[in-house]
């Protein structure tokens, strides 16, 4: 029987697409070791399992943000200045976000059972939600409008100092000693099939960072593309009642 | 195994890690489709 080669999707490629099932595997795996087979912790019990979707989505969130940092610099410094590296800080400040926002919900939820409240105004918390803030501010300033450079350059010099934060965040609990606790895993805190579990979650939400990222960054492309050609059209339009 | 009396906190935590990762990847697919109808395959860089 003759074999129907896969439709190409919008944005996927072959690795995208092998990519995406590899995660898909790994989430799938996270959620049965999350929710069914790891242990319980000595101290939380069963509420240590939000440790494995909470750390990763927070780990994930600084990385995303790490890479719009850099590929902002990549795209200002003038001897590899293009705007693929825009659309990467772009990609990614977007997944940040969005897993900036997984942290902030799962981390109120674990702060209900273990401190009694969904919110409170401690260091961590506090330099969270305001790095959240900044990175959405970050996201309404790429689209404000103008030409794509002129997009790469304002979000690029804003993307670098949103950087600045994201130690800020990540030393809080070190600097301020506050409600939430410092780090379990630099503590060797984890141990065995929590540790496994642990990293199946890191690797996991890694390799679906680099499949969200590859998306939205063609897509990103994808409505460049679109913006330039009706630009095009809209010049020669011009020309032509001139000429007329 | 997880105790029947913790399950909601933690269930919630996966419910809303998974289904905002799915919402926003299918999002993501279904702005891609749209924007991929003005553009020929062969213009695109990574085909």
């Amino acid at each position: 029987m003759k074999r129907t080669p896969l439709r190409p999707g919008p944005t996927s490629t072959r690795f995208t697409r092998a990519l995406g099932v590899a995660t898909i595997l790994g989430l799938g795996w996270l959620a049965v070791f999350g929710l069914l087979i790891s242990p319980d912790d000595v101290l939380q019990g069963s509420y240590a399992r939000l440790l494995y979707v909470h750390v990763p989505s927070a780990w994930l969130a600084y990385l995303a943000f790490g890479v719009t940092g850099l590929a902002s610099a990549a795209y200002l410094w003038p001897r590899t200045r293009s705007l693929q590296w825009d659309r990467i800080a772009g990609a990614s400040a977007e997944v940040g976000v969005l897993f900036m926002a997984i942290t902030l919900v799962s981390g109120s939820l674990w702060g209900k059972v273990t401190w009694g409240t969904y919110w409170t105004w401690d260091s961590r918390l506090t330099t969270t939600a305001f790095l959240f803030v900044t990175y959405i501010g970050y996201l309404a300033v790429r689209d404000l409008g103008g030409s794509h450079d002129q997009r790469a350059r304002r979000s690029g010099v804003l993307a670098l100092l949103a950087l600045l934060e994201v130690p800020l965040v990540h030393f809080s609990v070190k600097w301020w000693r506050p409600l939430h606790q410092s780090e379990t895993i630099e503590r060797g805190g984890l141990k065995g099939l929590m540790l496994f579990s642990f990293f199946v979650g890191m690797v996991t939400f890694t390799l679906l960072y680099v499949w969200l990222v590859m998306h939205r960054q063609r897509l990103i492309a994808l409505n460049d593309i679109v913006d330039d050609r009706g630009l095009d059209r809209a010049l020669a339009e011009r020309r032509n009642e001139v000429e007329s | 195994m997880i105790a029947f009396r913790d399950a909601g906190y933690v269930v919630a935590s996966y419910a809303v890690t998974f289904a905002g990762i799915a919402f926003y990847a299918w999002n993501l697919m279904r702005r891609a489709r749209k924007a991929a109808k003005q553009v020929p395959v062969e213009d695109r860089p990574w085909t």
